[in-house]
């Protein structure tokens, strides 16, 4: 294509630099939200990654057992009786250090005997390395020698401003212990560096030491070199042990952030939305400006290809430079966002070790690609537009218009159809999560496809009012904006799906935060509870504290349970086993049962209720039943009923205490439940039990008190945090819908140039041009406040009742705050009236003289 | 050279049409100038766009330069433009975008010169016409007769066989007006090209070897008292 032409369409943005400025930030805000979403997951996912890799080094298999572990002296007779297998005996788990009071790490006890034997019996030198590798020669040595010792990675050393020979005050299972820093482990490469950054390395005794393990182990890692040697080996197992997958193991603990992981790449998706609709918008107000030039151009012969060829090559530009600005923003708002991110996935999911930014450069560019590309999409309808204007006989504005117009009616009754097939999709009893969010994405494509028309309609309804109210300025500005349809459409339904997602999301959270709030209030029966307290997680209290508390003054009743982690037929499951008190069931809000109260089957047979997301993850339903791992291996439980339960997408599995002593025999308990007689006072009973939880201990660490208020409140706590991402995400999407306004408030005001020049000559003075563009801009935001109301409500129901249920497995009531609801419009107003500050302000500025010179 | 026979064109209005172009013939021969001229809304413009194939006939065809546009799809008659076609409108269509020379050189390039040759050509005309140091300037600069001659330039830069020019004094004072018709006339004749000519203007009718005007949807020999130079006090 000719240079010049090429010239002819490229020197149109320069000139028009706002809206050209606020396309490349449509696009540069969505790939922006778009990377820093992909490059925080990725960095989180990586560092767990590489921390469970390190953990795993190269075994292909792990022996586990029941909730206790396995006994100590298991490892050496499978020794004996498996020479030639490589086996390492691991113990690790939590543990708090006070140099860094709000990171978690884990402390991995390894035997270095048994890592220099297995290291010799592989052959692939090469091989991933655990940190059972790292920790060899000197390092080993110098483990083994003190008591106490650690050894860890030189950066996070110097984080928690340790040197060699120093020390760390550190609590666990085992209680507050002083541990001495040993050795460095030096890194092989920056990513093994990332999965050290959390944690430390200690002689195996140790480690049972610190973490209250004395005599256990919590695996033995096998380099199982053929698939023959782990028949013999699972065989040979004693009773209650079990051979399970390495890497099979490891890839199931990454999917479980796979839905938050869709959730928040969904919400930059959104945000990428609604920056499309700002590319549509300028190129497709481009078109229009351009009418003249591309007719003249027509006439001179340029084609209809070269036409297109010429706006999608704009586009192109346009696109890549947001698309490139985005991936800039991106990788700054992901460094903003990581340790949010990082902190959630902590809270709900896996220990993730490090919030260190990584930054792949195939995802930079994977982004960037489907930046240009979606703006190239969104710019094809006008640029197939700019290729049908006829040659010369440029349409006036008038006959775009009518077209548009005419053109509502059929978009309006495909969106109908498009709406309804999300609905359908919606309402299919399915549990692919890439479905909801389809039935998501379509009717947010229905209803902006039904928006011109909606607006129309609006629009229509103030311009009578207007009149009605004999102000002639206010309609002349209502009937501005609805003979703009062509541009004020798309703004309008910009802004109303990013103020519905806002609603939608808002709401969804409201619901979610309702249902939980609810399900504390049911759960938290007692008055007061006993736990280890974090400090000390891991750790169990001693069974007679239950006895003792139940004996105190003001006391009416106790319960107790037990958490355990026990081998199931579907993995590692949380297993609680539950002591209950008389008002115990009441706490729990069971959704399916057997048929009438389980609780008596409960306490004698051997079954289980399960939580809801742990039965939705499993796809288990009432009678089916359950295999746990116990003393004398794998046991068929049957489920008895599906209870809601908010505390973790992994799911509970609960039974009668009497039936978890049966099979696994646990000593102490993990939480006491405290219900305070009528008329005692709660404070009294709380210096009482924590008096008496403080003498059992003795020099251990003394279990925490805690009023089922505060509780609450903490429980709370987090629950907010772990939305506050999803906050900062909206809050972009709503930004680039106000840029939407702002672009489509200067288009509508450049068209009106003329108009508005005429009034100025007539005695308009500069504050009732500017009152008069407000009040478009006033009439465009209460347009699409009010269509967001209906698509904010119709999102949220698919989030709650679809994306929620199939991402966590928790179903919750939709629950409307009418008051917000209610606001939406006035909200949108607002916006609206921000976004017209400036074209108002320049509108007032314009000279008439110069307006109505003319061409 | 370029012939209408028998063409005619009808547009939809109401629950009925409206037929503008009842039955036209005319053949305009190389290096002949011919105007077209009748009140608003007589069908000028529409006559102009079905003879340069940018609107296609209901009856009738066009023959282009020795080529029957009705044979020729949308693309080719886009080409056929291109190549053996100039415009000048009325109001001038310079592209914004462009600077003087520029706009003068895109048909040049559009037709395969090479970029550099397109703008030594380009600057080269301007320089005929006395706006060389206007070149690199946005029509935005130029005064209203200024532009119509840069518009005719890039008219006729590279060469067509047939010329149309919708009202191309219509927009410029007298003086201006008699020196844009000065140099497209000429222009024509010397490259031997075929000139349709609509206009309201008088003295630009004048200008041609035959006027002839639109009446009832058809072509007719103009008045000859119509085609006289305009008196003075009748603007253009």
């Amino acid at each position: 294509m000719s240079p010049t032409l090429w010239r002819a369409g490229l020197r149109h943005g320069p000139r028009h630099p706002v809206q050209l400025l606020l396309a490349v930030l449509g696009i540069a805000l969505g790939v922006a939200v778009v990377v820093a979403v992909d490059l925080t997951t990725a960095s989180a996912r990586r560092a767990f990654v590489a921390a469970n890799a390190l953990l795993a080094g190269d075994a292909t298999h792990h022996l586990v057992a029941g909730p206790g572990g396995i006994p100590e002296q298991v490892y050496p007779d499978l020794r004996r009786a498996f020479p030639d297998l490589a086996m390492t005996p691991v113990v690790d788990g939590r543990v708090h250090l006070a140099a860094a009071p709000g990171r978690r790490f884990t402390l991995v006890g390894v035997d270095p005997f048994a890592t220099a034997g297995r290291r010799a019996a592989r052959s692939d030198q090469g091989g991933p390395r655990g940190v059972v590798d790292a920790a060899r020669g000197a390092v080993a040595a110098a483990l083994l020698v003190r008591p106490g010792a650690v050894a860890l990675e030189p950066s996070l050393a110097a984080d928690l401003g340790v040197a060699v020979g120093g020390t760390l005050a550190a609590s666990a299972g085992g209680g507050a212990r002083q541990l001495v820093v040993a050795a460095f482990l030096e890194p092989r490469d920056p990513l093994e560096r990332v999965g050290l950054a959390g944690t430390l390395v200690a002689d195996i005794a140790t480690a049972q030491e610190v973490l209250g393990r004395l005599g256990r182990l919590d695996r033995i890692d096998v380099v199982a070199p053929a698939a023959e040697v782990v028949t013999r080996l699972a065989a040979a197992l004693p009773e209650g042990l079990r051979l399970v997958d390495a890497p099979e193991r490891s890839a199931a603990s990454a999917r479980m952030t796979a839905a938050f992981e869709l959730n928040l790449r969904m919400l930059g998706v959104l945000a990428l939305v609604v920056g499309l609709f700002l590319i549509f918008n300028t190129v497709g107000f481009s078109v229009v400006q351009r009418r003249a030039l591309l007719g003249t151009l027509r006439a001179l012969g340029v084609t209809r290809r070269e036409v297109l060829a010429l706006v999608l090559g704009e586009s192109v530009l346009l696109a890549a430079a947001g698309a490139a600005l985005g991936v800039a923003l991106g990788v700054g708002l992901a460094r903003a966002l990581l340790a949010m991110v990082a902190r959630t996935v902590d809270d709900l999911y896996v220990a993730v070790p490090a919030t260190e930014l990584a930054i792949d450069a195939s995802a930079l560019a994977g982004a960037f690609a489907v930046g240009v590309l979606a703006g190239v999409a969104a710019a094809a309808i006008p640029a197939l537009e700019a290729a049908r204007v006829a040659p010369t006989a440029a349409l006036a504005r008038s006959d775009l218009e009518t077209r548009v117009r005419a053109g509502v009616g059929p978009a309006a009754r495909c969106g109908l159809v498009v709406l309804a097939l999300g609905a359908l999709l919606a309402a299919l009893p399915a549990r692919s999560l890439g479905l909801g969010f389809a039935a998501l994405f379509a009717v947010v494509a229905g209803f902006a496809l039904m928006a011109p028309w909606a607006a129309a309609v609006l629009l229509g309804g103030a311009e009578r009012l207007a009149l009605q109210g004999r102000r002639v300025l206010v309609a002349l500005s209502v009937r501005g904006a609805r003979a703009s349809l062509s541009r004020t459409a798309v703004a309008v339904a910009a802004l109303a799906v990013a103020l519905a997602a806002t609603v939608g999301v808002a709401t969804m959270v409201g619901s979610f935060r309702a249902s939980v709030e609810r399900w504390l209030d049911t759960t938290l029966r007692a008055d007061l509870y006993v736990g280890v307290g974090p400090q000390a997680a891991g750790r169990r209290m001693d069974r007679a504290l239950v006895a003792r508390i139940a004996r105190l003054d003001g006391v009416r009743e106790v319960s107790s349970a037990l958490r355990l982690t026990v081998e199931s037929g579907v993995g590692p499951v949380r297993v609680s086993a539950l002591d209950p008190a008389t008002e115990s069931p009441a706490g729990f809000d069971l959704l399916e049962t057997v048929g009438g109260s389980p609780w008596a089957a409960l306490a004698v047979e051997d079954a289980v209720l399960v939580s809801e997301p742990f039965a939705w993850r499993h796809r288990l339903g009432v009678g089916d039943r359950l295999e746990l791992l116990t003393r004398r291996g794998m046991r068929p439980m049957r489920v008895l009923g599906i209870y809601r339960d908010y505390e973790t997408e992994r799911g509970v599995v609960l039974l009668h205490r009497a039936v978890a002593d049966r099979l696994w025999a646990e000593p102490g308990v993990t939480g006491i439940g405290v219900y305070v007689a009528p008329g005692a006072s709660t404070a009294r009973v709380l210096a009482a039990v924590a008096d008496a939880a403080a003498d059992l201990a003795g020099d251990g660490p003394a279990p925490v008190v805690t009023p089922s208020a505060a509780i609450r409140a903490a429980s709370l706590v987090v629950f907010d945090r772990t939305f506050a991402v999803t906050e900062v995400l909206r809050s972009i999407a709503a930004l680039v819908a106000v840029g939407g306004i702002v672009g489509a408030l200067m288009a509508i005001q450049l068209d009106r140039a003329r108009e508005i020049a005429v009034l100025r000559a007539q005695g308009l003075t500069r504050g009732e041009v500017f009152a008069s563009v407000q009040g478009q801009s006033a009439a465009l935001g209460l347009t699409a406040g009010t269509l967001a109301v209906p698509l904010g409500i119709a999102l949220a129901a698919i989030l709650v009742h679809v994306v929620n249920r199939r991402s966590f497995g928790w179903s919750m009531d939709l629950r409307l705050d009418l008051g917000e609801l209610a606001l939406v419009p006035a909200v949108a107003v607002g916006a609206a009236l921000v976004a017209g500050l400036w074209p108002a302000w320049r509108m007032a500025r314009t000279n008439p003289a110069l307006a109505l010179r003319g061409d | 050279m370029l012939e209408l026979t028998a063409v005619a064109r009808s547009y939809p209005e109401g629950d009925g049409r409206r037929t503008v172009l009842e039955h036209v013939d005319v053949r305009v021969e190389p290096g002949e100038c011919v105007a077209v001229i009748g009140p608003s809304g007589s069908g000028k413009s529409t006559l102009l766009n079905i003879a340069s194939g940018i609107d296609a006939p209901d009856a009738g065809h066009v023959v282009l330069d020795g080529v029957r546009l009705d044979a020729l799809g949308e693309r080719a008659r886009t080409l056929l433009r291109r190549r053996r076609v100039g415009f000048v409108f009325q109001f001038f269509n310079l592209l914004p975008t462009l600077t003087v020379a520029e706009n003068v050189r895109l048909p040049l390039e559009l037709n395969g010169v090479a970029p550099a040759v397109a703008r030594r050509r380009a600057v080269e005309a301007l320089a005929g016409l006395g706006l060389a140091d206007r070149a690199d300037a946005f029509p935005d600069r130029l005064s209203g007769g200024e532009q119509q001659r840069v518009a005719v330039l890039r008219a006729l830069v590279h060469g067509p066989s047939v010329v149309f020019a919708d009202e191309p004094t219509g927009n410029l004072d007298r003086d201006s007006a008699a020196a844009v018709l000065d140099l497209l006339v000429a222009a024509v004749r010397d490259h031997g090209a075929s000139l349709l000519m609509v206009t309201h203007s008088d003295s630009a009718a004048a200008r041609a070897d035959r006027v002839l005007a639109m009446r009832g949807g058809a072509l007719v020999p103009a008045d000859p008292v119509r085609a006289a130079p305009d008196r003075p006090g009748v603007g253009s």
